[in-house]
């Protein structure tokens, strides 16, 4: 189980959170004006990246606050977390 | 009229461990900007209570408590004053301010647990590290007790400890606690 | 009932306190503090199984974990236990135990006849022998369940009590031999919150049978003294019986801790065992080594064991394992039995060496007592069956892949000590991450870099030496204390001054060659408890199998309860060898969690009964169970589902309920419902990027019915939101959906708009509502309200108004789920049971009638009324539920840029239609799968199934509704229902809408 530092709450267990997976899918601004792909890329393409991987969780039974994980998908390893909008932080 | 979840003080572990619920308490939910001081100047007005803004902390008087939930929102609970008068008291404190005020009282309440094996019996369904060192005096923290969202509050000095609950799930994490006490030491 | 084989002096038992306990039916005598191997062989017994494939017998090897024959099922009816290790089983007064694999019988064996067969059953036997001809398999199956038969779990419900306990500790040690001991020590010393944890019945280790001193004390001594100072320290837990299973991602550890099973049944208090879940911020591995065997034509015979374990037995358990012994390594460990045996009386008829210039420290101490050594030698083949007569003994060649000359000596004996060299037991280590890497000096896997903040001391890391050990516990202890933030004491590490360091000296040797005219490797077993020999290994990599993870496949090598904690590392050094690569190119297959087997029952704790799940109840729980209702679980919420009288069944309480709300008036608690206050001064527009409609033109006290898409176009949620002020709105969802909206709602405000000024609030709890439905439902909200006006033009459909309901502050919205004349009725739910009562009361003259879900669904379906997830899937769009009039063409939402995707847009996509079935008697199966056709076979192609179905009371006949493609344009068309039996029943599509099309009754 992981334990991941909400920006709030400091370290948590896992379990009081939800994975809102990757971070950074800007939704665009002017739905019509993008194409069907376009659309489509957006709602279901994924890098599922190896490596670190910058991903939304929720703190659902904490503080409830959406925040970004920068975690390794191989090993698991938390490099950081950010507060949504924080500087550079794309949600 | 109001109906009372449980009132009877429940004695596990030979008399080592009460649990009892604490009725009759008002909460409110203040939902409002840190930064904004009219949010403080209000809780002060209504509570006589400075607005904790550490994380997983909570301010009392003798008659209240304002708990930290998150970075805009606190529970305010109060023995004395009704849960309206709470609400009035803060909207008119806060005027136009971009906030939200919301009775939640027949939503929630207390359990509180007493006696030395109180944070053992917590930690056989909590993840939190419970150890007076790591949760003292004037913190709090909501998380899952077994799997229920809970409040808990650590009590000043002593292993005990106070869960506010939301009130659906007062019954399953009542026969919860009672079964984790079965063997309490 | 004497105990032939016990030592008159010495070990770690109480001779003052026998113990009685039963082996296979036979009544035996051991001591307090016997494991059941070492009571076993107290009174003689090795052989105590039978291998499962070629049920040759087997004996008692090892003394812990790794055990790979003495697998014995405990006890009786619902406390049976498969699959315990006799070397980690305590004894207590009573126990009963008995061979997991020995049938018809551990004496006479049917079975064994396989052993003559044995070429017909080699590696990967069942894919070649079993698997053709197809049909076969049936028959075949059969024989190999009776064959393998590992243990029989309980079929009766287990009385007993397990528990989770969630701890944190600054430093975790995993083993209490001698490194851990240090190590938790040094941490505890410093001020460190400490767990250690040791699967033994006594921490200690290898110091419960240590010939060495500490700080000038013999190593028993050193050890009560270590574990008084331990004891003495707050915050330290010393947990016995413990084992260390799982090593997760981010240190968190799992330990099962085995309170009740040592003792016998009657004098057990609490739980039986106990798992604990551990957070640590620092990790120290100390679980030590395990010794392995060397592979010779039947070194399976019983009265081969491995070395340490014979110095396990003879010094704490007080156990003659042999009266005539023959050692056979590597290196020079094994010289310490050989003391061992020397000072308990056992003779040592030989050692035989691999080596051919044996050293070190243990073998110069042996050879002051005079032993025979064979040097430069190995064993090749053991005589005897059932226990050991005789070890046949050659002189290995140069490289020692063959013997030098044919020449064999053989020597009597009734025991045979051996030792390979040691594995470090590296599980955990590489549980958390790491991968070991080969040592070639040692030859063993070690632990790599560390990837979790975690240490490996002692024999897991390669360090065999006690001085090593001590030393580097004490070390690692210091150094994870320091970096939890607390000083290391300044105590020096316990003195081993008077040790030497060991000198290993190890000769490799991972297979011994065939004795003269035998074949490859047949018969020199690897994994004892698979009967996997070295032949098979050889096989398999001679058909091609050259990764390790396929050969353990192929073979069986390394499945079972001891996870090839013996024989793995010989098997893939022969492996290597057969493919002509290094050791450390093979590599190891993974070691996954659990180290050992763990319980059902501890595994699965108090997640049981009315436990497993939170039981959510409304305020009106207790008045409904009162009044008889049935209950049904929606979501983690148990609801009323119908209200029975005495003697009706459920379709005539239905019926009842129904008839009651159409004609007169009934009443339903929906306090379930997910209910969020939204407050701030872009709530509307908020609503309006979420909701498919228009929020913006709501007035304040009014009431609109909302659709929640996902972007992707699909249906997520319904409910309906009421304006309470110009910027205040209340919204009640699905009370499955009540989580996953809040979730989706903040999501939304914090990640993508957090310009929106709009607070969220969850009032489910606190708000309890009771919908008042039916002709006369107005008749009865007059009578507990006086201060609403109920007329039909001053109150209209879809508003509210905030009035005294008996006395309560209540808010009453004229919203109807029925399509009847109806009123929600919300007061905070401490109120509840009173304003229940008291609209009951003032219904009474009404006759109305509380009714449930069931009651509710019937309704709602006679009005053609969704229940997101019943008749939605996640995978229909408004369009598809013919819903397009609650869809905005004039602004945007989530989900409205989907709608103009191609797949979305196709024609031939499922929509909401009604069923009628021919049959006027028949309720059609929700779930039905529809087919066109009446006659088909399968596979065939489906176009859709029936979502929602139920007799209707108001309508005399049965309704459903269902799912179809292209439904709509094909009104009036006969399609078929199955019924999951082969039959099929007809059905004609109608309008979804069954009854008051036009909607007049709700507005009435």
């Amino acid at each position: 189980m992981l334990l991941i530092p909400c920006p709030w709450c400091g370290p948590r267990a896992e379990s009081e959170f939800a994975c809102g997976g990757e971070a950074g899918i800007v939704r665009p601004g002017a739905p019509d004006a993008v194409s069907d792909a376009e659309w489509a890329d957006y709602l279901f393409m994924r890098t599922n990246h190896r490596g670190l991987h910058r991903e939304q969780w929720w703190h659902a039974h904490g503080c409830r606050r959406w925040f970004i994980v920068r975690r390794d998908t191989v090993t698991c390893r938390i490099d950081g977390v950010e507060k949504m909008g924080s500087a550079g932080a794309a949600p | 009229m109001a109906e009372i979840l449980r009132s009877a003080l429940h004695d596990a572990a030979g008399g080592r461990l009460q649990i009892e619920e604490i009725p009759g308490l008002h909460y409110v939910s203040l939902r409002g900007d840190p930064a904004a001081p009219a949010v403080a100047g209000a809780v002060t007005d209504v509570l006589k209570i400075a607005l904790p803004l550490r994380p997983n902390t909570l301010a009392a008087s003798e008659t209240a408590k304002v708990f930290w939930l998150g970075p805009e929102e606190w529970l305010l609970v109060s023995l004395s004053q009704s849960a309206a008068e709470i609400v009035s008291g803060l909207r008119l404190s806060l005027g136009g301010l971009h906030s939200a005020v919301t009775d939640v009282t027949s939503g929630c309440t207390t359990i509180r647990l007493r006696g030395a094996g109180s944070r053992d019996v917590l930690a056989k369904g909590c993840t939190l590290d419970l150890h007076p060192r790591a949760f003292g005096d004037g913190q709090c923290a909501q998380t899952l007790l077994a799997k229920a969202p809970v409040l808990i509050e650590a009590l000043p000095a002593t292993q005990d400890c106070q869960l506010i609950v939301r009130r659906s799930y007062a019954d399953y994490l009542w026969h919860w606690l009672h079964d984790a006490s079965r063997w309490a030491q | 009932m004497t105990q032939p084989a016990r030592l008159r002096h010495g070990g770690r038992i109480n001779r003052d306190r026998p113990v009685a306990f039963t082996f296979n039916g036979r009544q035996y005598l051991g001591c307090e503090g016997d494991t059941l191997a070492s009571a076993l062989l107290a009174n003689g017994v090795h052989m105590v199984a039978r291998s499962w494939k070629y049920h040759r017998p087997r004996g008692i090897v090892g003394a812990g974990a790794e055990e790979p024959n003495a697998i014995v099922q405990l006890g009786e009816g619902s406390r049976t236990v498969p699959n315990a290790r006799a070397t980690q089983v305590e004894i207590h007064e009573g126990l009963i135990a008995r061979s997991v694999n020995c049938w018809p019988g551990l004496e006479f064996d049917l079975l064994s006849l396989n052993g003559l067969f044995s070429r017909l059953l080699p590696a990967g036997f069942y894919y070649k022998t079993f698997m053709w001809p197809k049909s076969f398999w049936r028959h075949y199956e059969h024989f190999i369940r009776k064959a393998a038969g590992l243990g029989e779990a309980p079929t009766e419900r287990d009385p007993d009590y397990y528990e989770k306990f969630n701890a944190h500790c600054d430093v975790l040690v995993a083993g209490a031999g001698p490194a851990g001991l240090t190590a938790a020590l040094a941490a505890a010393r410093s001020g460190a919150r400490v767990i250690i944890a040791d699967e033994q019945s006594e921490p200690g280790g290898s110091l419960l049978h240590a010939r060495e001193s500490i700080d000038g004390l013999p190593a028993v001594s050193w050890l009560r003294r270590t574990l008084a100072e331990l004891a003495a320290i707050p915050d330290v837990r010393v947990l016995a019986r413990s084992t260390v299973f799982g090593y997760h991602d981010h240190n968190f550890l799992a330990i099962a801790e085995r309170l009740t099973d040592h003792l016998a049944e009657d004098r057990r208090r609490g739980p039986r065992e106990r798992i604990w879940r551990v957070r640590a911020k620092q990790v120290i591995l100390a679980t030590g080594a395990c010794e392995r065997p060397l592979v010779f034509t039947n070194n399976d015979r019983p009265g081969v064991m491995l070395a340490s374990a014979i110095s396990i037995y003879t010094r704490r358990y007080a156990v003659r394992t042999g009266n005539n012994a023959v050692i056979f390594t590597n290196n020079d460990s094994a010289y310490a039995t050989v003391l061992d045996l020397l000072d308990a009386g056992v003779r040592v008829a030989a050692v035989v060496d691999a080596r051919e210039q044996p050293r070190g420290p243990h073998l110069e101490a042996a050879r002051q007592r005079g032993i025979n050594l064979m040097a430069g030698s190995a064993i090749v083949d053991v005589r005897g069956r059932r226990r050991v007569q005789a070890a046949v003994v050659a002189s290995l060649g140069a490289d020692a892949n063959g013997l030098r000359g044919n020449d064999t000596t053989v020597v009597d004996c009734d025991l045979i000590g051996v030792s390979g060299g040691h594995s470090p037991v590296v599980h955990l280590y590489a549980q958390s991450g790491g991968r070991p890497l080969f040592d070639e000096g040692l030859a063993a896997f070690v632990p790599g870099p560390a990837v979790q903040t975690q240490r490996s001391v002692g024999g897991c890391r390669g360090s065999f030496a006690l001085a090593d050990c001590l030393r580097e516990g004490y070390e690692a202890g210091t150094a994870a204390a320091r970096e939890t933030g607390h000083d290391a004491a300044a105590t020096l590490p316990p003195g081993p001054g008077t040790l030497e360091r060991h000198d290993y000296t190890l000769r490799p040797l991972w297979r011994v060659p065939d004795p003269p005219g035998h074949a490859r490797g047949a018969r020199q077993f690897l994994d004892l408890q698979n009967d996997v020999s070295a032949s098979d290994v050889l096989l398999a990599a001679r058909e091609g199998y050259h990764s390790v993870e396929h050969v353990k496949r192929y073979t069986a090598l390394g499945f079972g309860t001891d996870q090839g904690k013996l024989g793995n590392i010989n098997g893939l050094a022969i492996l290597a060898q057969a493919l002509g690569q290094d050791i450390a190119a093979t590599g190891t297959t993974t070691f996954r969690p659990n180290y050992t087997p763990v319980t059902f029952g501890a595994i699965a704790g108090r997640d049981l009964g009315d436990l497993f799940e939170p039981i959510r109840l409304t305020a009106l729980h207790a008045w409904h169970v009162e009044h008889g209702a049935e209950f049904e679980n929606v979501g983690q919420w148990k609801r009323p589902w119908y209200y029975p009288k005495p003697g009706e069944s459920m379709h005539e309480a239905v019926r009842r309920e129904c008839h009651a709300a159409r004609n007169a008036v009934a009443m339903m608690d929906a306090s379930t419902l997910g209910k969020i206050d939204i407050q701030g001064p872009d709530a509307a527009e908020f609503l309006n990027r979420v909701y498919t409609n228009n929020w913006h033109t709501l007035k304040v006290g009014q009431c609109r019915y909302g659709l929640m898409l996902r972007e992707d176009g699909m249906v997520m949620d319904d409910g309906v939101t009421s304006r309470l002020g110009e910027n205040h709105f209340y919204m009640t969802t699905t009370t499955g959906g009540a989580a996953r909206v809040y979730a989706w709602l903040e999501r939304w405000l914090q990640t993508e708009w957090p310009e929106l000024k709009v607070y969220l609030t969850s009032v489910t709890d606190h708000w309890a509502t009771i919908a008042v439905v039916g002709p006369r439902s107005r008749e009865v909200m007059k009578g507990v309200c006086g201060d609403i006006d109920f007329g039909a033009a001053s109150f209209p459909f879809m508003s509210f108004r905030d009035g005294t309901v008996a006395e309560v502050a209540a808010r009453v919205a004229r919203i109807s789920f029925s399509g009847e004349l109806a009123y929600e009725v919300s007061v905070p739910a401490d109120y509840a049971r009173h304003v229940w009562k008291a609209l009951m009361a003032a219904g009474a003259p009404h006759g109305i009638t509380p009714y449930g879900t069931e009651a509710m669904h019937v309704l709602r379906a006679e009005k053609g009324y969704i229940i997101v997830g019943q008749d939605t899937d996640g995978s229909l769009t408004p369009q598809d539920l013919g819903m397009e009039w609650i869809v905005s063409k004039t602004k945007d939402f989530i989900g409205r840029r989907s709608f103009a995707r191609a797949d979305t847009a196709r024609p031939d996509r499922k929509q909401l239609v009604g069923l009628q079935s021919a049959d006027p008697a028949l309720v059609l199966p929700e779930g039905g799968q529809i087919v066109d056709r009446p006659q088909w076979t399968a596979p065939v192609q489906t176009t859709g199934h029936v979502t929602s179905s139920y007799f209707s009371d108001a309508l005399g006949r049965p309704i459903a509704l269902a799912v179809l493609q292209s439904g709509r344009s094909r009104i009036g068309q006969t399609i078929y229902v199955t019924l999951g039996d082969g039959r099929v029943a007809p059905a004609t599509i109608t309008h979804p809408v069954f009854l008051d099309r036009e909607g007049k009754r709700q507005h009435g």
